[in-house]
């Protein structure tokens, strides 16, 4: 070894012993301040083409920031466009100002990915500094954010994904989450459950994808359902695997069961794929379906050939056909901006967005306190695109929820329209808070089935 | 032995202490969400090279390594979430899993090379993505599996840094003189000629097994990295598009050469994290590089430097010592099949 | 000298012999395993349930030798694996989708997507192939770079709903014999395939072109010193592979439900089809196809939770005893 090469060896470890001597790193842990240091490359403006307000400081001395995790590239593009869409237009509408302060955001892109969407996290949080996290769409990305968010204060609100147990049997857990403007995934097939059975349907198999969200929507149509006398055979519930690419094989079977009706939940591209051969099958005037909500939700079914959805069943706390103020200035203000009719993705991000500034509002404009703030976010009553919505004492939104059925407009296109109601109803109904959470979480081995 | 190092030696070393320099210094210079990311480049690049090691030394470029490191995940996240066990015990299962992983996909794929082994190995990585979808009890399935807490003496950010450096550091020795002994150099021999390697005694798929099982245990490290990073695995960890961003990596810092794949492993974590905040089509962006790395730079960023080196070197005629002319210990970089 | 030549043809008689009555043995187990199979089918089910999943499978597997047909051809003559295969379906699918929409004209929107896919393959092959010709791993990997480009950018330009291609109202609807009601659509797709793999088998079997491909396959030198114009046939077949990918997007489309992220699915299923089947062989497609299309119908039929298994276990066990796949070369 050269003695050169020596010096730079001593002279390097002495600078390691200087770097250690002046103590450990780590000072800057959570930040609600804008203090990004100087080498990162983040900027701290919104996302590409969104507006920052730029209006003159209040008496606020620094803006409330949000963060909106969503997937905008990958499989669910769609569903998380219209969520951003939603939640941006809101913004447009009302004004990004609350309680006397300014309001900024950010949008960013999760690809539907747990990791990016942790990494995407740390970086709002540590580094934005944003006081409220709004996301994801996927119940998964959702539970893995929330685990991430629950010791870091920030206030975490999950208006689409909907993980049951998060304002269940998991609430205490995650003290600063809230699903205002969200949904569980059984609320709103308690509902189409207890319907089923009151328009004299007896016998029903179901179809729901193999998975927590599908074991859900389809644990809480059985559980209702048979409880009030209906029959739901063990062997004719079929799961398909996510993300299936022929769903032929599945409909032949149910085609196969002598059932009077079919309780489907399908995600992405598997709702068209079987509303594509419930048709061609010829069992679409032949064997009734009730949809889960997603199943018909408008973006679902926008690319659909009108034939296949017309006078389909589903339930759902969205309904953009609703006769109401809110739903309808919402569908029109959507629409004209985009060219679309907005699906319930964007509905659910506009009232997230409601809620934040209706609470910003009622606290003044300080939300530095985070648990005041969830307790005033509990207490507002709104009225939202998806009816008056009020939170439980779990964080979970009580709704009017809605048989819907789908109808075509006179431009062409379709869309749901209520043909019945049920009014407040809560994650738990039929039952009470405690005879529900003495119950497993659904799932394929726990669906409910009174028959057994 | 005073052997005088020669000038390209020189230089790769004093590079090789400012980029240490540079690691153990970022903590006091960055925020924890750039130290973060540089946790998540350096396990990254730590995977890179598992798969040069494959794919520069050995020919066999693998579609499926992100199929072995999340495998080692998945039994880390076992043993932590589903079986409440402690950490020596999460990190056995998880060490082990890869490994059993690794020997399935090579007993599957030793018999095999070229574009076979790609598609085999590419098959390969999606079942055990489909697989960890599938069986929710022990994988969560798509909701994953969450609590997987680090060990109390690297909780911080910081610490976990410094944690990730010097395992990355200590395995990227370990398979720097692996690829100079004698080993390394059998595997370069089934890269240039199996038949020949048959004639000196090898056993061609024997030594395949061996140089996958290698590469399949590193993968490991960096998949067990990657999940105490997070505390948290889902199925996406082993989707091809992560084994093939782990290819990408290695070939635009230089398949063949192990520092490369670290650099590669850089550029690629700063695009995902920090140019996909301001660029939408950053997968087209991803694919774009790709492309053009493979028409205009096979040798990569560090082949390309390799050589400008060396040939400023010989222009620079035989005058003074430290210019030692060609220098034996360059990795010539991959350049072909 | 002559008994030295003696001795190798003996030799190369004995070998040959050898092979033909391994492969006998091999196919002879197979037909009993086959027979078993359905044997144990038809025990789970009535057998108007079987022949309806059978369908099923068939029409799925029809999707599938379209696509697997463009790559095993691609393969077999030019040694390229072109990953970028799903990807060529994917937008096939979608430019079918947006022709269809344009003008309601079925035969349009098929040959339109797909003649657009062949223009993409002609800039692939020529552009991004040409100059890394020869180095299969280069070129795999670029092809894997180009499905990254081709999926993001089919996103941007369609949106990421779910995207199925609409078909025309004659081949809408169940066609009904007695009982017994069907999909006239996938009943189209199955009757597609047949006419597509026999013109295909014409061409490659009766023709002076399949000729020059088949002669292309084993000697290129020879081939070129005849004077034909070799690169051109290259460029040919990889424009009318690309072509059937198309094909295969806009006719998959119409029952498979187009959505980003489906490209390596289906390139995933495409894989199996011609591991199990043999690269480069026309007939392996065919087997393969049928073959994926049956397990994939029957196992979520029967045992959907090791769906997934069933179709993967099969190519791992060819991958350990047959390499070459079940009718690829030795």
């Amino acid at each position: 070894m050269t003695k050169r090469l020596m010096r730079t060896i001593a002279i390097v470890a002495v600078l390691a012993l200087v770097l250690v001597a002046c103590g450990t790193p780590g000072g800057d842990e959570t930040t609600t301040t804008t203090a990004a240091s100087g080498t990162t490359a983040a900027p701290t403006t919104t996302a590409a083409g969104d507006t920052t307000t730029t209006e003159a400081m209040m008496e606020c001395t620094e803006p409330i920031k949000l963060g909106l995790l969503q997937p905008l590239t990958g499989g669910l593009a769609a569903s998380g466009g219209d969520a951003k869409d939603g939640f941006e237009l809101y913004w447009e509408t009302n004004g990004l100002t609350a309680g006397g302060c300014d309001i900024e955001f950010r949008v960013v892109d999760t690809a539907g990915n747990p990791d990016t969407a942790l990494q995407l996290v740390d970086e709002l949080v540590d580094n934005y500094g944003a006081d409220i996290i709004v996301g994801e769409l996927l119940a998964n990305v959702t539970l893995a954010l929330a685990d991430r968010l629950k010791d870091k204060d920030v206030i975490f609100m999950s208006p689409i994904g909907s993980a049951d147990d998060l304002t269940q049997r998991e609430v205490d857990t995650y003290p600063n989450f809230t699903r205002a403007g969200g949904w569980t995934s059984s609320q709103t097939s308690h509902v189409l459950g207890d319907w089923a059975y009151k328009e004299g349907y007896r016998n029903v198999a179901t179809i729901c994808t193999d998975y927590a969200f599908g074991h859900e929507m389809c644990g809480g149509f059985t559980q209702v359902f048979t409880e009030a006398g209906g029959t739901v055979v063990p062997a004719q519930q079929l799961w398909n695997p996510l993300g299936s690419t022929d769903l032929g094989t599945y409909v032949t079977q149910l085609d196969g069961f002598g059932v009077d009706a079919v309780f489907a939940l399908q995600v992405g591209a598997s709702v068209s794929d079987l509303l594509n051969n419930w048709t061609n099958f010829g069992l679409k005037d032949s064997l009734p379906m009730l949809g889960g909500e997603v199943m018909m939700d408008v973006s679902n079914v926008r690319n659909v050939p009108a034939e296949q959805v017309i006078g389909l069943i589903s339930s759902g706390h969205w309904a953009e056909g609703l006769e109401a103020p809110a739903t309808q200035d919402f569908v029109a203000a959507f629409d004209g901006a985009f060219d679309r009719i907005p699906s319930y993705y964007a509905a659910a991000t506009w009232t997230a967005a409601q809620y934040i500034q209706e609470s910003i509002e009622a606290m003044g404009g300080d939300i530095s306190d985070r648990a005041a703030t969830l307790d005033v976010m509990k207490g507002l009553a709104l009225d939202t695109p998806f009816g008056p919505s009020v939170l439980d004492e779990y964080g979970n939104p009580i709704y009017d929820i809605y048989i819907r059925q789908i109808e075509e407009r006179p431009d062409g296109r379709v869309w749901n329209v209520v043909i019945d109601t049920y009014e407040d109803i809560d994650q738990f109904w039929p039952k009470t808070a405690e005879e529900y959470l003495a119950q497993p979480v659904y799932s394929r081995d726990f669906q409910g089935n009174a028959g057994g | 032995m005073m052997k005088r190092l020669s000038l390209t030696n020189r230089v790769k070393l004093v590079l090789l202490a400012a980029a240490i320099g540079f690691g153990v210094a970022a903590p006091y210079i960055f925020s924890s969400f750039i130290v973060g990311l540089l946790s998540l480049a350096l396990i990254a690049g730590l995977f890179a090279m598992s798969i040069d090691l494959l794919a520069g030394y050995a020919g066999l470029v693998t579609l499926g390594q992100a199929g072995i490191s999340a495998t080692a995940s998945y039994g880390v996240g076992y043993m932590a979430n589903k079986v409440g066990a402690g950490i020596p015990a999460q990190l056995l299962v998880g060490i082990a899993a890869g490994l059993v992983a690794s020997a399935v996909f090579a007993a599957m794929a030793m018999r095999t090379g070229g574009v076979a082994f790609i598609m085999i190995t590419l098959a390969q990585g999606m079942i055990v993505w489909g697989l960890s979808i599938r069986l929710y009890q022990i994988t969560g399935a798509e909701n994953g599996l969450t609590g997987i807490d680090r060990p109390a003496f690297v909780s911080e950010y910081w610490q976990y840094y410094y944690f990730v450096l010097t395992v990355v550091l200590i395995c990227s020795f370990l398979l720097f003189i692996a690829v100079r002994s004698p080993f390394g150099s059998s595997i370069k021999g089934i890269r240039e000629s199996e038949s020949r390697m048959r004639m000196l005694g090898y056993n061609p798929a024997l030594q395949k097994f061996y140089v996958f099982m290698v590469s399949g245990f590193f993968a490991s490290v960096a998949g067990i990295l990657f999940v105490y990073l997070n505390e948290f695995i889902s199925p996406s960890a082993a989707y091809i598009a992560a084994s093939a961003i782990g290819v990408l990596e290695a070939i635009l810092g230089g398949i063949g050469t192990l520092i490369g794949p670290m650099i590669g492993a850089f550029i690629i974590v700063y695009i995902q994290n920090i140019v996909s905040t301001n660029l939408e089509r950053w997968p087209t962006l991803m694919g774009l590089i790709f492309i053009v790395v493979i028409l205009f730079a096979r040798q990569g960023i560090v082949g390309a430097i390799s050589s400008g080196w060396r040939r400023w070197l010989e222009s620079r005629g035989p005058s003074g010592p430290g210019t030692a002319g060609r220098d034996p210990s360059d990795e010539l970089a991959l350049d072909s099949s | 000298m002559t008994d030295t030549l003696t001795q190798a043809t003996s030799r190369e008689a004995i070998i040959r012999a050898q092979r033909r009555k391994r492969r006998l043995i091999f196919t002879a187990a197979s037909l009993v395993v086959f027979a078993l199979l359905v044997w144990w089918i038809l025990g789970k089910m009535s057998v108007k349930s079987f022949w309806l999943q059978a369908l099923n499978g068939l029409s799925f597997g029809a999707v599938l030798f379209f696509l697997a047909s463009g790559f095993t051809l691609i393969f077999g003559l030019m040694r390229i694996t072109n990953l970028a295969h799903g990807g060529f379906y994917l937008v096939g699918g979608y430019m079918g989708f947006s022709v269809m929409n344009w003008t309601g004209n079925f035969a349009l929107a098929i040959f339109g997507a797909a003649m657009g896919i062949t223009v993409v393959g002609l800039f692939t092959e020529r552009i991004l192939l040409r100059p890394i010709r020869g180095m299969e791993q280069p070129e795999v990997l670029l092809t894997i770079g180009l499905t990254f480009v081709l999926g993001d950018l089919s996103l941007a330009v369609w949106g990421g709903d779910p995207t199925p291609v609409p078909v025309p109202a004659f081949l809408q609807g169940p066609l009904r014999i007695g009982d017994f009601a069907y999909p006239r659509y996938r009943l189209f797709v199955l009757a597609c395939a047949i006419v597509v793999a026999l013109v295909l088998f014409y061409i490659e079997r009766r023709t002076r072109l399949g000729a020059i491909v088949r002669a292309g396959v084993d000697d290129r030198e020879t081939v070129a010193a005849l004077g034909i114009n070799i690169k051109a046939v290259f460029t040919g077949v990889f424009m009318f592979g690309a072509f059937l990918a198309g094909f295969s997007g806009v006719i998959g489309g119409g029952f498979l439900t187009l959505l980003p992220g489906q490209d390596f699915e289906i390139l995933l299923f495409g894989l199996v089809v011609v591991i199990l089947g043999g690269l480069g062989s026309l007939p392996g497609a065919v087997l393969g196809a049928v073959l994926v299309g049956l397990i994939d119908s029957f196992a979520k039929a029967l045992v959907p939770e090791l769906s997934f298994f069933t179709l993967f276990a099969p190519m791992a066990l060819i991958l350990v005893l047959r390499p070459q796949g079940l009718l690829g070369r030795e």
